[in-house]
């Protein structure tokens, strides 16, 4: 079987086996990996490189920022200031009309600016924008939608952990990567609440406008907020100044997660183990993931399909953002049928390569994917998002899958927006990293 | 056996948590070292070798609940008894590969150690570390290979 064949043929085994077969999609892409890199070079060769390949990927310097952004993600949420978020959120913008989604989604908005997941995110904001949407009369479909679209921003606000892999595995720096996403996430949001302020002009019956809070009252929600603003701006000073490197700052960011929290009151140890013990089976996902994913990536490269499918395409002499959307469609396609990071990692080592043939900046295309990744978590038939917020609100997933719908264009619009305009979305503030 | 399995799934986890709150520890500390100008150097080799340590400790633990994120969309429509064939076809497929990977991970370090060889700044000898690896991917292997008997054995819906 000549090489590129080869490769085609590892990746329709991968399929079928991650569809037909209960097995988790890291362990398949390790499986497949293995055995086809044997197949391309020899059985020898491919013995030695798994266990190398394995304790080079487990031991890298880089790859430990993975536990640690994750550790300060669970720290927080264990500690409880999803609500102490949401309630300053609602002080300030709860008296408009479709206020408490508003609140929803800037809560969740500020919540993922520490945690870097999107169904922690969807968890906790279940918890406790769910409960206080229902009291105020809201319709479901405003009040499903909200929280799942409001959760996606989870992985794509810095610290986001889809970034984080796709900066380890393309060798791009974390640190820019985090600053370019900095107006993406912005526009998004934005985008996001705009979709709230429409969908209420047409139905304003679905978010009855709550009591205005004083003055006072909004003050006083503050000082919990600014716990979050000080972790956030920890870690993206010190990746800004380049003065410690990603792991340090995620390892600082942790530690002072702890110290704030307990001087707080909010972290008992129980909850610290609670936070730890997640934070073990979370990373050791993401990790299999990524360690199948190198592997896979390994064999791919040695039958040479990667750079086929590159020269095939340029051949083609199609204008590079035709490529571009036709690579945002698989993403699209995959983000719908499986796990976001798993489809993420699986196709990196076809499309980074082309992308990068194309002349896209490494750094923009990242947030692109990010984004088109992030919207994946809402699309039927495995939005994990969908999956959590009803499984935590007992909404119908017909209705939450429905409600989120109407965040479909936001997402879109923006990546039209990047399209348009990489500079002065992404380029301006990544470059300015050092 | 599945509570021996069990009992070393969660003393592992354990090292595992010790080994996390270590490496935020080590990290921090070396950067209010350097801002005090006190350099020390190799904590980067010593992080690296806890990080792998963190995740090693969590495997069997991860797969004990069955963590792991998997396509299910159209396995989840199968009858029962299908669903749990394929689980089990799953299970020593994964056994086998992990088997393999905890040999060479093995003979990896066994390498190391008659080589001598050691970490570049601290010049540790960082075999221990591959060696616990292993571990953690051994007793993957035999959690595996205890839920293919289970998905074999049992009736009823599957352990998800």
């Amino acid at each position: 079987m000549s090489g590129p064949l080869l490769g085609v043929t590892g990746i329709a085994v991968m399929l079928l086996m991650l569809f037909f077969l209960r097995i988790p999609a890291a362990f398949v892409m390790l499986l497949v990996g293995f055995v086809g890199f044997a197949l391309a070079t020899s059985p020898e060769a491919a013995f030695t490189m798994l266990g190398s390949e394995i304790w080079g990927s487990f031991s890298n310097y880089g790859l430990t920022v993975i536990p640690l952004f994750i550790l300060v993600g669970e720290i927080v949420h264990y500690a409880g200031y999803n609500d102490g978020l949401y309630h300053a959120t609602y002080r300030w913008f709860g008296h408009r009309r479709g206020g408490l989604a508003m609140t929803t989604i800037l809560a969740s908005a500020a919540f993922s600016a520490i945690s870097g997941s999107n169904t922690a995110t969807a968890a906790t904001m279940s918890a406790v924008a769910i409960p206080a949407m229902r009291d105020y009369k809201y319709h479901p479909l405003l009040k499903a939608g909200s929280v799942a679209a409001g959760a996606t921003l989870g992985v794509l606000i810095p610290p986001s952990i889809v970034l984080v892999v796709y900066g380890l595995y393309t060798g791009q720096s974390i640190g820019k990567l985090f600053f370019g996403n900095i107006i993406p996430s912005i526009i998004l949001t934005l985008l996001i609440l705009a979709t709230v302020v429409f969908i209420t002009r047409r139905h304003p019956d679905w978010g009855p406008a709550g009591p205005r809070s004083t003055w006072r009252e909004r003050f006083r929600a503050l000082p919990e907020a600014l716990d979050i603003l000080v972790l956030f701006g920890v870690i993206m000073y010190a990746l800004f100044t380049g003065l410690v490197t990603a792991t340090e700052a995620a390892a600082v960011a942790s530690f002072l997660a702890v110290v704030i929290s307990t001087l707080r009151g909010k972290l008992s140890w129980k909850k610290l183990q609670g936070a730890i013990l997640a934070t073990l089976r979370i990373s050791c996902m993401v990790f299999m993931i990524v360690a199948g994913a190198l592997i896979f990536a390994k064999f791919l490269t040695v039958t040479g399909l990667p750079s086929g499918i590159a020269e095939w395409i340029s051949a083609l002499e199609l204008p590079s953002w035709v490529v571009l959307w036709v690579i945002l469609g698989f993403y699209i396609l995959g983000g719908c049928i499986m796990d976001a990071l798993a489809f993420l990692l699986v196709s990196l080592p076809i499309f980074y390569p082309l992308a990068i043939q194309l002349g896209y900046d490494p750094i923009w295309f990242g947030q692109v994917i990010t984004l088109v990744t992030t919207m994946g978590s809402i699309m039927p038939p495995v939005g994990i998002c969908c999956y959590v917020v009803s499984g935590m609100s007992g909404i119908p997933l017909k209705t939450v899958f429905r409600s989120a719908f109407y965040y479909i264009p936001a997402y879109l619009l923006s990546i039209v927006i990047l399209m348009v305009f990489p500079y002065w979305t992404v380029t301006v503030l990544s470059d300015m990293v050092k | 056996m599945e509570r021996f399995v069990n009992f070393l799934s969660r003393v592992l986890l354990l090292v595992g948590g010790v080994a996390l709150a270590l490496l935020v520890l080590l990290a921090t500390a070396n950067v209010a070292s350097r801002m005090l100008q006190i350099p020390f150097a190799g904590t980067y080799e010593i992080v690296s070798f806890l990080g792998a340590l963190v995740t090693a400790c969590a495997l069997p633990f991860t797969q004990l609940r069955r963590d792991h994120i998997m396509v299910d969309i159209l396995t989840e429509r199968f009858p029962v008894p299908v669903k749990r064939a394929l689980a089990a076809v799953s299970d020593l497929l994964a056994a086998l590969l992990f088997g393999i990977l905890t040999w060479q991970l093995v003979l990896w370090g066994e390498n190391i150690r008659l080589a001598g060889e050691k970490s570049e700044t601290l010049q540790l000898a960082f075999h221990p570390f591959i060696y616990g690896v292993a571990v953690g991917f051994g007793l993957l292997t035999l959690v595996l290979v205890l839920q293919m008997f289970q998905a074999l054995g049992r009736t009823g819906e599957p352990a998800e």
